[in-house]
């Protein structure tokens, strides 16, 4: 069996490479159910237009959102009613929030903090500029300008996985 | 067999009365998935940290984006390799985001559009300012203006399932 520093790094990577098929949400969430065994199909099939923002629109980043995906499947309540179980789900949500930002940061070695997880902030911070991708010229400029390249949002991705899987197995309590 | 008509309103309906239990991501979702039988219980709970705008981050509304996984397990990728569903079920989240606004605007009638899908930018047209949820009594303040009566956030949540439930109704339609 993998330690969890090992397992961290494969997630990380898996999360980085599915999102050369485009998808940031599906490809985090993917790399942590594969891994962790958790949730269905039909989990993985709801993360599906998430990507670029939710649906293009610059807004919460859609890796960002897989990765909350997969919390919840882990730790999140199943009935509506459970409130105290969404409470506490809420916490550990935002918890990742903060680290997801937090490791951009000091991975992606931008100069100062993250104020939001949004798509737009994130590629100012990275591509000098952020990209209209409901605009097909714009989202070509996206992709010329390394969107889809290593040192884009598949980094972002390999991130939002890590943070992920590391709040997983501290609740899981894997060894 | 019910007309298009009650199937809209009652997914609405129910929308609204979920949110009582807090948490506008799984409010909109499970009465989606209750009227269309879509989905599991997994999906459901993958939605357990994304209300608030994502775990009350202020950033994209819960309830659109329960409304948005709603459209990815009917019309969502199996497989990350199957980019020509992907990019389909884009296309129907990008116009679920813009009916969101206009129906926002209509239902609530504001004087115009809400400029985005973000939470605070909702809650500004709603309540005249936005809560940071974050924070103790800032959340406290937000229920105290409203937040969870029938003319705030629950209203939100039903405009989210009006939306989701027209299209997914369009797209049963062109198969």
């Amino acid at each position: 069996m993998p330690s969890n520093e090992q397992l961290i790094e494969h997630i990380s990577r898996q999360a980085h490479e599915n999102d050369r098929f485009s998808g940031c949400s599906q490809a985090v969430l993917c790399s942590l159910q594969e891994a962790f065994d958790i949730g269905t199909g039909e989990a993985f099939k709801a993360a599906t237009v998430f990507g670029g923002g939710v649906s293009y629109q610059g807004e919460t980043c859609g890796a960002l959102i897989g990765a909350l995906m997969a919390l919840g499947l882990v730790a999140g309540r199943q009935r509506m009613e459970d409130t105290e179980t969404y409470r506490e789900t809420m916490v550990h949500g935002a918890d990742v929030c903060r680290r997801f930002r937090k490791e951009l940061e000091t991975r992606l070695g931008f100069s100062e903090s993250l104020t939001s997880s949004m798509c737009r902030d994130i590629q100012r911070r990275i591509y000098g500029r952020s990209f209209d991708m409901t605009d097909e010229a714009d989202y070509q400029a996206f992709l010329e300008a390394g969107g889809h390249g290593d040192q884009g949002c598949l980094r972002v991705c390999a991130i939002a996985a890590r943070v992920a899987a590391e709040k997983i197995i501290e609740l899981t309590g894997r060894r | 067999m019910s007309s298009d008509r009650e199937v809209v309103e009652r997914a609405a309906g129910r929308a609204h009365e979920l949110m009582s239990c807090s948490g506008c991501a799984q409010a909109v979702l499970a009465a989606l998935q209750e009227e269309f039988g879509i989905g599991d219980t997994e999906a459901f709970k993958a939605a357990s940290a994304l209300s608030g705008g994502v775990v009350c981050q202020g950033e994209t509304c819960g309830a659109l984006i329960g409304a948005l996984m709603a459209l990815g397990l009917a019309v969502g990728r199996e497989d990350i390799a199957d980019t020509p569903t992907y990019r389909g079920a884009m296309q129907h989240g990008v116009e679920v985001c813009r009916r969101f606004g206009e129906e926002l605007q209509k239902q609530f009638g504001f004087s115009q559009t809400p400029a985005s899908g973000l939470c605070p930018e909702i809650q500004r047209n709603i309540y005249g300012r936005a809560y940071n949820m974050a924070d103790e009594a800032e959340r406290l303040a937000f229920l105290a203006a409203g937040a969870h009566s029938d003319s705030g956030c629950p209203r939100v949540c039903a405009v989210a399932a009006r939306v989701a439930a027209e299209k997914l109704l369009q797209c049963m339609k062109r198969r």
